[in-house]
């Protein structure tokens, strides 16, 4: 056997994380936002495979970590939307809201439309699968200059973390 | 207030109120099975660690309780300064509240340590978690 496939052998078998069983590593591991992903894959092949693995994904979804709600703001409009992408559905204000948020006119909720996608909806899918997606939505079609005339900012949550503000542009 | 008895890994003996102890959901079954008259011991858990444990769910208990004066910017921290110590008391902190079942400290430490992934280049975070050196220390 050459070296490198040895080297990969023992690799395979190290755990996650010293010091911790390999569940427990992976349940820290999935705690992680699906922005960092791309840079806890090179941490080892170990890493990689788990990010990658449909278990992992299994985990995050059990334990909602994949779970975030999103907050869009709108320019023209004054208002903003919540959407709760896992669960598809419209999602009650969060409490207590993100700071550098204010609540500026009227809240308007976005409903699942089910096989419908309304340019708005598709524009927050578009928004999140950079961020975070439970799952990916190839069905979507993406209308991303319309979202990048109208929004302002969105606030993202991940699990029971803390509210992340990002700014756009 | 009933009283439960939990032995550490040591056999250090700490004296806690029911309450306190059923929020760890392993022993809340070990009382379960075996009753409150013998102390429950805790073999996977240093004297060290269940203090800190025992003074993390107490905090928590009164925070919650009616007419606490407890803000969530204390109660946060209280948090932060609670998972504030090195790697390997960390680490015993997750092992010790996956063991116990204590699922909002099991949350809190695998946050921080999630956290510590997110801030770190991934060449500092493969010397950190999965360097040999690590886990003896």
């Amino acid at each position: 056997m050459v070296p490198w496939k040895i080297n990969r052998l023992i690799e395979l078998k190290k755990s996650l994380i010293s010091g911790l069983p390999n569940d427990v590593a992976r349940h820290c591991l999935a705690k992680v936002p699906r922005v960092y992903h791309r840079s806890m894959r090179s941490v080892s092949t170990t890493w990689r495979k788990t990010v990658e693995s449909e278990d992992f994904l299994a985990v995050r979804r059990k334990n909602g970590i994949s779970g975030l709600v999103v907050i869009l703001m709108e320019n023209g409009h004054n208002s903003y939307c919540i959407y709760n992408l896992p669960s598809k559905s419209k999602a009650p204000l969060p409490d207590p809201l993100p700071t550098g948020l204010e609540i500026g006119g009227a809240i308007r909720h976005i409903q699942d439309r089910g096989g419908g996608h309304s340019p708005r909806r598709a524009g927050i899918q578009d928004e999140l699968s950079p961020l975070d997606c439970g799952e990916p939505h190839p069905d979507l079609r993406f209308h991303r200059e319309q979202l990048a005339a109208d929004c302002r900012a969105v606030a993202v949550r991940y699990g029971d973390s803390e509210w992340e503000l990002r700014p756009r542009r | 207030m009933v009283k439960v008895t939990l032995k550490s890994a040591e056999g250090d003996v700490f004296e806690v109120d029911e309450e306190l102890a059923l929020e760890s959901l392993m022993v809340k079954n070990m009382i379960e099975d075996v009753g409150l008259d013998s102390a429950i011991s805790l073999p996977n858990v240093s004297s060290t660690i269940l203090a800190k444990v025992i003074e993390y769910i107490k905090f928590h208990m009164d925070a919650q309780k009616d007419g606490s004066k407890k803000t969530s910017e204390e109660i946060k921290a209280f948090d932060d300064d609670f998972v504030n110590v090195g790697i390997p008391t960390l680490f015993e902190m997750v092992l010790a509240s996956n063991y116990l079942n204590v699922k909002s400290l099991l949350s809190l430490t695998c946050n921080t340590v999630a956290n510590m992934i997110k801030t770190k280049p991934p060449a500092e975070v493969k010397e950190m978690f999965t360097s040999a050196k690590q886990a003896k220390a």
